[in-house]
């Protein structure tokens, strides 16, 4: 309304020569109008106290992955093995070890509690119908509910990693970074690779953000929902570690979360990345378009 | 200030006779997404490739294969075993992915640079870790992630081409050794040609003729432009999915860049010297456990019996399967728990337990020797009985 009126002063005062500048502005107002639903949305789930106290949990276990490794590591006794060996070289891998550990399992509850909230949440509370009488189309509701969400996967991602950074430099050196392949590479090549592993990460945190809208479309309970994504989650995982039902790996996006291996591998190649993300994808646009489905008929009465 | 949208329904549920029929449609999409994802997955569409090879018979191919010049080439190979062994129990502490036991079973990535035959580089992959064999001139270096261990070696002037460098599982190496095995016991013949690694490829077909060979048949694809073997599979006899399959899923015939196969190791990294290869002292061979590289550095007594398909390895002075050679300590306890687990089995040769799958048959005696091969158990009684 304020931006009909707004359009009308500006029609009026055209005349003063201020026209040129305003009416740009009233032609990008369903624009300006998804940029701030998305704004306030992001600016939601940032400011909810619930997701603050994640996103610092989620940042603890850097640290605690690095203290804790300072602490126990004995410098007389040598060299321990593997990922968690490769800490005391060099602090950039407390963030991939701290990775590693948060993409099973913390990265997906964080995912589920906003996701589940999304929908869920309005309709619980009953702002679901308000928000659609705007009127906004619901597509783009669900557009800007999962950008959100998605907005929220790389924040938690890029949150762990650079806490990692933070907590290595402190307590480790710094300097070349030597891969798996037992090659070593700059520091910044080093900080590079761990930029694709987030986005890498953020990407299957994407499908499950997408499994999460879904659910969230079917119910008006919103705790119903975040803990129904996160057994679905869960319920991947348990999936994929059982031998008997190797066959079914292929299709679950809990069989890709950790195959960015070969990120630091020498010479760097993406290939082993591809099919990790083409199931993200994959769940991405069948679990959206299931959401759009259930969204758009759904009959909203509270 | 916002404009209505023209695409959806806002507000309160669509009522009406027609809207029920948009509300059913919608539902259309998904739909449609999930059965293109499932056609994708499962191949149908690409079904009908057939690439476009001229024809050569069995001999000319053979031929080729033999005279094909290895300039240099580069490549994803993927490993796939499903010999039907008993589940291993998992130890703690074991990587899966690494060790003989682990090539026996699941699938494996290994990628591979060829540079001539003094310069190749084997990386064996692992969920986050790598083993590398390194090979530039007489420079040998070995380098294991998840020990965070190098090797180093100074091989002998004279060198063969492959001192014991773990190439027998590229396809190529693989491929030569079953081409070395045609002699009058084996039937060859082609099949229509195949796409490997995204290369159009003919396919060599070889038929064990001895009917107590466990292998039914090999298949190897060579690759069209530069007769290099690109995929080999190893079928049982009488099953048509193959318990073995090595494949190139990557493949570059073009030469590797030369700062491959150099290799330095990094800082604060243990190295063991190995100086240059001592003939006087085999059984120190460093031949790392699980590289795909003979065991018989660890194991003092292996011999064969028999010749082509039907060999079969002895192994005596031992009374664990051959698996287990490579490791200790609890590995042992796990694979006897295996071991008791198997039929027992007796004849005039004596008593044991026989490990018996598609593909291989395994005899472990009472009297502490063992007896593998790709053959009928009856062999196995056989070579026992000779002693």
């Amino acid at each position: 309304m304020s931006a009909v009126e707004t359009g009308g002063a500006v029609l009026g005062r055209g005349r003063a020569g201020l026209g040129g500048g305003r009416a740009g502005l009233g032609g990008a107002a369903p624009a300006r109008f998804g940029g701030r639903l998305l704004a306030s949305e992001i600016g939601m789930v940032l400011r909810r106290r619930r997701n603050q106290l994640l996103l610092l949990a989620l940042v603890a276990i850097p640290v605690i992955i690095g203290v804790a490794v300072k602490l126990t590591t004995d410098p007389a006794a040598g060299e321990s093995a593997g990922l968690l060996g490769d800490i005391t070289n060099n602090g950039i891998f407390v963030s991939f070890t701290a990775l590693v550990v948060v993409i099973p399992v913390f990265l997906p509850m964080a995912v589920s509690v906003v996701v589940g909230e999304s929908i869920a949440g309005e309709a619980g509370t009953g702002t679901l119908r308000y928000l659609l009488t705007v009127p906004v189309s619901r597509t783009r509701l669900l557009l800007v509910k999962f950008a959100a969400a998605a907005v929220w996967c790389l924040v938690t991602a890029s949150a762990v990693a650079v806490a990692g950074l933070v907590t290595g430099f402190a307590l480790f050196p710094a300097g070349r970074v030597t891969l798996l392949s037992g090659t070593q590479t700059s520091l910044a090549d080093g900080i590079g690779r761990l930029a694709l592993v987030v986005g890498y990460a953020a990407l299957m945190m994407f499908a499950i953000a997408a499994i999460g809208l879904f659910i969230s479309t079917l119910t008006e309970v919103p705790i119903a929902a975040m803990a129904a994504v996160l057994s679905v989650a869960v319920l991947m995982q348990v999936l994929v570690a059982v031998p008997q039902l190797h066959a079914l790996r292929p299709w679950l996006i809990s069989n890709y979360l950790l195959r960015f291996a070969d990120v630091l591998r020498d010479p760097l190649s993406l290939t082993g990345l591809v099919p990790g993300v083409r199931a993200a994808l994959c769940y991405l646009v069948l679990f959206g378009l299931l959401a759009w489905s259930r969204l758009s008929t759904k009959d909203i009465s509270s | 200030m916002p404009e209505p949208s023209s695409t959806a329904t806002p507000g309160f549920g669509p009522a009406s006779g027609l809207a029920r029929h948009w509300r059913l449609a919608r539902w259309l999409a998904p739909a449609a997404v999930a059965t293109v994802i499932a056609l994708l997955a499962s191949g149908a569409l690409d079904a009908g490739a057939d690439p476009n090879l001229p024809p050569q018979s069995a001999a000319q191919l053979l031929a080729a294969v033999g005279d094909a010049k290895l300039v240099g080439f580069s490549g994803t190979v993927v490993e796939k075993a499903s010999l039907g062994l008993p589940e291993l129990p998992q130890i703690s502490g074991a990587d899966p992915a690494t060790g003989l036991a682990g090539l026996l079973t699941g699938s494996h990535t290994v990628r591979v640079w060829y540079g001539g035959q003094t310069r190749q580089r084997i990386a064996l992959l692992s969920s986050l870790g790598e083993q590398d064999v390194f090979r530039n001139g007489r420079e040998l270096w070995q380098w294991n992630s998840d020990t965070r261990t190098a090797s180093h070696l100074v091989l002998p002037a004279d060198a063969a081409a492959h001192p014991g460098t773990p190439l027998a599982i590229t396809p190529d190496e693989a491929a030569r050794r079953a081409l070395a095995l045609i002699d009058p016991s084996t039937e060859v013949s082609t099949e229509r040609a195949a796409l490997v690694a995204g290369r159009a490829a003919y396919v060599l077909v070889l038929h064990p003729r001895d009917q107590r060979s466990r292998v039914g048949s090999v298949r190897i694809s060579v690759d069209g432009k530069t007769k290099i073997p690109l995929g080999v599979q190893v079928l049982a006899r009488g099953s048509d999915r193959p318990a073995i399959d090595i494949a190139f899923t990557r493949f570059s015939d073009s030469m590797p860049s030369a700062d491959n196969f150099d290799w330095t190791p990094p800082a604060g990294v243990t190295v063991k010297e190995d100086g240059a290869a001592n003939p006087a002292a085999p059984p120190a061979a460093p031949v790392p456990p699980g590289r795909g590289g003979p065991a018989a550095g660890r194991a003092p007594d292996i011999s064969t019996i028999g010749t082509g398909w039907t060999t079969v390895v002895k192994l005596a002075g031992t009374s664990k399967l051959p698996l287990a050679g490579t490791e200790s300590g609890p590995d042992s306890s796990g694979l006897g728990a295996v071991l008791t687990g198997l039929p027992e089995v007796r004849g005039s040769w004596g008593s044991g337990r026989l490990l018996r799958s598609a593909l291989l048959s395994v005899l472990v005696t009472d009297d502490g020797r063992t007896f593998a091969g790709a053959v009928d158990p009856e062999l196995l009684y056989a070579a026992a009985a000779a002693k």
